[in-house]
This record gives C-alpha cells, structure tokens and sequence, in this order.
C-alpha cells in the first residue's frame, strides 16, 4: 500500500505517534524504520496502558494492532472516547491479520484506516501523514472486502453513473458535507465512483495514480475513500451483515 | 475424571465408573478399573496400587488385544477370545458379569451408539430375568404386581441410561432422571393400588417421597462435586489437547522455519521467501482453520478463490516475489474462469520475472456476467510495441488464451513505468 504523496502534508516531523503492540520486537523494528520521520511519544503493548498513553499524550496518530493480550484493538478507540470527549488521536490499523473479522472489526470501531505489517517503512510513514490528515488508507486487501461486502445492483450502477460524475467537482473538502443529508439506504451502497476508486485501491494503485486514470484530483479520490470508510463504519447494508456473518464478524 | 476414580478404586465397583463415565474409555486409568472389576468378577485381590495416566496397552494388560485385565486370561474385551475363556474360567458368575460388561460396552470405546443399544437389550434381560427370580423365590408375591413392578423397573432403567454415555453435566440428563422418577413414582403407585387400599398408597407414596428427598440431601453435596469435577477434567482435557496441537503445529512448521532462515540468513532473498512461505501456511492453518468451523464455506463455493491462491502462492515460492492479491465475489470453476486463471498465472510469471521487482499486486473480480483480472507491478516496464513478433510468450499464454473463451486482454506498460495486464472474460451461465 503506497499512500498518496500527492496530498499537502504536515512536515513529518512534528506528526506525533504512539505504538499499540504487544510485541516489543515489532515495536523496535517499527521505531528504526519511521523514527527518522515521525515523533514517537510512547508505545503501549495492552488496552488498559494504550488507553492511558494516547489520553495523556494526546498524539497525532496511534498505530494500533488488532490483537492485544487484554482485548483488541478496537476497545482502545472505545476506551479512549469513553474518557474524553474530544480526543485528537485518529487510528490506523497495523496488524499481520488479514482477516476480514480483524480489518471490519478495527474499521468499525473508527480506525481510519488499516495497514499489514509486511508495508515497508516509506509506505507506512505515507500512510501515518494520510490518517494524521483525516485521510482514509485502504490497503488493497481492505478495498477488496469493501467492494465484497457493497457487491452493487449493476442496474443500479448504470443509472448512478452520469449525476456522480457530475457533482463529483463540486465536493473538495470534509467528507460529512457529502453524506450526512443523504438518506439511509444511500449509505448502503457505493456510488459507481467509489466502487472505481476502491477496484484501483486493490488494484495496488495510489491515489495520485487513480486521480490520473480517472481525471480527477489526488483529493478527490481521497474524498471518495473517506466516504467509503464512512459507509464502512455506519452501514447495515444487508449484505454488509451477511457478508459479516459468514466471516464471523458481528 | 481422577475423582471418579478414586471413588471406583475405593469401592472397587466398577459398575460406578461405567454409571458415571462411559464415554471415553481410553482416559480411564485401566489397572484401577482392572483391580475392582476384577474383585468383583474374579475375586482376584484389587489392592493391586494403583498408578495413574498409564499408557494403554501396558504390560500389565492384556497381552493379545491391549485391553483390560492382566493376562489374557481376565482379559473382558469381547473380540479377545482369552477374554471369553477368562470369563469361563471366572465361573458362571465370571460369565454373568462378563456379558453384563459387554452389554454395557466397556470393550468399545468409541462405539457410544452400540453400547446404548446393548445397554437397552441388557435391561430388558436383566428385569425380565429378576422379575422371574423374584416370583420363583417369593411365591407369596401376587402375580399382578409382575406389570408395575416390570414398569418400575423400565423407569430406572430410563433414568439410568442417561448417565451411560451421556454428558452428566447436560440439562438432558438431568430430564431424563426426572422423567424416570416420575414413572417410577407411577409404577409404584400402580402396584400399591394392585394391592388394594387406595388410601395406603398415599401413605406409601409419602414415605417413598420423604426417604428419596432425605437420600437427595445427603448424596447432593457428593453428586454435584463428582459432576462438577468432571465437566473440570473435561475441559481441562480438551484444553491441554488443544494446546498440544498448537504446539505441535507450531513446532513442524515455524520453528523449522525458524532455523531455515536462521541457516540462510546470508541469502535474503531465499530467507525472505521461506520467510513468506511460512507466514502464508501459517495464516491459512490459523484463520482456515477456524473457517472451517464456520458456515458457509461450502467447496463450490470458493473454487476460483482457492485456486487463485494456490496459483499465486506457487508463483511466490517459485520466483521469490511476494503477490498482494486480492479477490471480490467467487464462483465456481468453468472453462472461460480457468483461462482467466491461467492468463493470471502467465501474467504474475512475467511480471516476476521481468518487472525487476519483487513485489506484485493481483486483482480478481468475478461478477454475475463477467470476471476480470488486474495484475500489475511498479517495475521495470517495456515498451509492448517494440516486443518481436517471434516472442509469442505473452501473445500465446494471456492473449489467445483468454481471446479463445470470448475474452480479451490488454497489456499496459511503458519502460520504467511498471506493467499492468487487463484480463477479462465472460462467465457464460
């Protein structure tokens, strides 16, 4: 997974970071390949500790693994929203798990994003600047369960195709604007645009090389990401559910 | 389990261990079953010590089949013909104790359904038989109490079943027992009104009543610590199986790995592909595993999924390259699925082989009419056009392959600019 480079981006250094791992080996290998670009301010290896951390030091930016000793991943964003109301701390997932009960489960919780442990260095510290940004990261991996789980009616793609591409200028910030006064069903389905961004996103495309294939802007796309992980948070979709089901989610 | 014991070995009754556990005879510590049942049966001496957690087929059991007794010649296992002779040679008391052992299965362990049976035709013998000795001995018996009493009989019997292979701990159980008391209680009502006087039998119902609650009260505390240690044996058993298997697993596989990489650590590349090779074995025996457990994974179900997999992971191994992929929707397999398959498989080949790069990303999508394939990697890239005509490598094995089934594919590349291979085709239905 390439994040976007395209993107203004805080300078890196003041990006500050904490690490959520059990394994103090891979917190060790993780600080020697992003030291040099981010501000580490602390590692945690449980919920309880994590929780602590990110209330006290309030980073930027908080990797977080899906499976820690004393619960997961995801009751580490609980926790911390639990204790304060206005945290600034936004999440990306790292994990070795692909599995989708892991990817949903860390997604839903309010992860920005999720990443594998196998992304190199330069990737992750691409990927960190997008989530301190409020970007969206999907790993290709995490786009193909999106595209599984909103499998669209082709019928209903057809007839979506030409009003999506035309309001598709005219949004340029903040997600919220685009899908808070849509109705609900609309949040069960992926706008033909979105469904494009996210077959290059497992594609192994960045967003800047999508913007290019598509004709937009690298922001755009990543307006489109974000309101995928929206969706991805709040749906009920049916499919969603069923799709959960059967990989044992919810 | 080992408190079941203990009070077997204590009491020497073997019929307490088959009553409490007769599920898993393999755990069971067999000299101490041996030592009793053999007081009973054989009256051979049972303060025999005991030693726990013996490994089955000793030198102290049976020689011929593994099973229980010391020798052949107290061997009980039905399919060991010493054991008959044994029983033979026990008398005829060795004989009756012998076929009820048999009717109750000790010999087969894992036959749970062949023991109820057996443990069924036993009980309609053994009453029938004691409801005969009953009234040759005792004459003065009425003969119409043979009808409750035989049905009071049945009752137990209903109630004790379930206690024979069953799960003591289940709530089935415990209905069952209810179920049997309630008809016993009805038996003996009905032979007391066979005797007469319908007002006695509310004296004698009462005073049936207040012996089995004052039993009750007196054997609860020992029955629900024997039940609750053996749900406690159960689990920790399962536990400590499953632990096993994990460790086991871990120690074919990772470990092995471990000291594969550690050996080849000067050649990264061979230490990073065995590296992969071992993190994608290990995730399939982690989360297939547990998906097997699951609903929904019927084999039709994932054929492309599946082979798609295999394809890539032979690709990695075979070319040391690591491929991202990544598929939406399933299908089962057909002829245009298995080109596609084969151009994806040509198509990750050349890009191993060619892109100078190690990492490659593939992306299958089967819909309702059509499935495509991307695979790309960010690597060296040519220029298609400049390829001469006599290279028919990729003309032949992504090209026609896919043309030949309706489909099409393009290939997109520029020098330095990676290569993308479009692969698509129909899915006839």
């Amino acid at each position: 997974m390439t994040a976007n480079d395209a993107l203004p981006a805080k300078p890196r250094r003041e990006i500050r970071v904490v690490i959520v791992d059990d394994h103090s080996l891979f917190r060790q290998g993780i600080t020697a390949g992003i030291g040099a670009h981010v501000d580490l301010v602390g590692e945690a290896d449980d919920v309880g500790s994590a929780i602590d951390l990110i209330v006290a030091e309030a980073p930027d930016v908080a990797l977080l693994d899906v499976h820690l000793p004393s619960g997961l991943g995801g009751d580490v964003i609980t926790g911390v929203a639990e204790r304060t109301q206005s945290s600034p701390t936004r999440y990306l997932g790292l994990s070795v798990s692909d599995a989708p009960q892991d990817v949903l489960g860390l997604v839903r919780a309010g992860a920005r994003g999720y990443v594998v442990k196998r992304i190199d260095s330069i990737d992750l510290v691409d990927a960190i600047a997008q989530v301190a940004e409020g970007n969206a990261v999907f790993s290709p991996k995490l786009a193909g369960f999106v595209l599984d789980a909103f499998a669209t009616n082709p019928d209903r793609s057809a007839q979506d195709s030409r009003t999506d591409d035309a309001v598709e200028d005219t949004i340029n910030d903040h997600t919220s604007g685009a899908t808070d006064g849509s109705n609900s069903s609309d949040i069960d389905l992926l706008t033909p645009r979105e469904r494009e961004v996210m077959q290059h996103l497992a594609r192994g495309y960045t967003y800047k090389e999508i913007g290019t294939e598509l004709h937009i802007s690298a922001r755009t796309v990543e307006t489109h990401a974000s309101a995928v992980l929206r969706k991805l948070q709040l749906s009920n979709r049916h499919e969603l559910a069923h799709w959960a089901a059967r990989n044992r989610l919810l | 389990m080992t408190r079941i014991f203990d009070f077997a070995a204590s009491t020497g009754f073997p019929g307490c261990v088959l009553a409490t556990d007769g599920r898993d005879w393999s755990h069971v510590d067999r000299r101490a079953f041996n030592s009793s049942a053999a007081l009973v049966a054989f009256g051979v001496d049972a303060t025999t010590p005991v030693k726990r957690d013996r490994p089955v087929g000793g030198p102290q059991d049976c020689w011929r089949c593994g099973g229980f007794g010391r020798s052949p010649t107290w061997c009980v296992t039905v399919d060991c013909s010493s054991g008959v002779r044994g029983a033979w040679a026990g008398g005829r008391f060795g004989v009756i104790v012998y076929g009820i052992l048999w009717a109750i299965g000790v010999d087969q362990p894992n036959q749970p359904r062949r023991r109820q049976l057996r443990y069924d035709l036993g009980v309609v013998a053994l009453t029938g038989a004691g409801l005969v000795v009953v009234f040759v001995l005792m004459p003065s018996v009425p003969a119409q109490l043979l009808g409750p009493l035989g049905f009071v009989a049945f009752a137990l019997a209903f109630s004790a079943r379930s206690t024979v292979g069953a799960d003591l701990v289940s709530g089935r159980a415990f209905s069952r027992i209810a179920v049997g008391l309630v008809l016993m209680f009805a038996g003996l009502f009905a032979g007391a009104a066979v005797l007469g006087d319908i007002g006695q039998v509310w004296v004698m119902g009462a005073a049936i009543a207040a012996v089995a609650a004052g039993v009750g009260v007196v054997l609860a505390p020992w029955l629900r610590e024997l039940i609750d240690g053996a749900s406690t044996d159960r689990i920790e058993r399962v536990r400590a199986e499953e632990r096993a298997d994990i460790a086991a697993h871990l120690h074919d596989s990772v470990l092995q790995t471990l000291t594969l990489i550690q050996n080849r650590s000067h050649e990264p590349q061979i230490a990073s592909s065995l590296a992969y090779q071992q993190e994608r074995e290990l995730r399939s025996w982690l989360y297939e595993h547990a998906a097997d457990r699951g609903a929904d994974t019927s084999a039709a179900n994932a054929l492309v999924r599946s082979k798609l997999a295999g394809v890539s992971a032979a690709v990695e191994d075979d070319y040391l390259v690591a491929i991202d992929l990544v598929c939406v929707g399933d299908a089962t397999l057909s002829t245009p699925l298995n080109a596609l398959i084969g151009a994806v498989r040509e198509a990750l080949i050349n890009a191993a082989k060619f892109s100078e790069t190690t990492s490659i990303s593939a992306f299958v999508e089967v819909g309702a009419e059509r499935a495509e394939a991307f695979v790309r990697d960010r690597g060296a890239g040519f220029d298609p056009e400049a390829v001469p005509a006599d290279r028919r490598g990729i003309a032949d094995s992504i090209i026609d392959r896919v043309a030949r089934v309706g489909g099409a594919a393009r290939i997109r590349s520029s020098p330095g600019d990676g290569t993308e291979v479009h692969i698509e085709v129909p899915i006839d239905s």
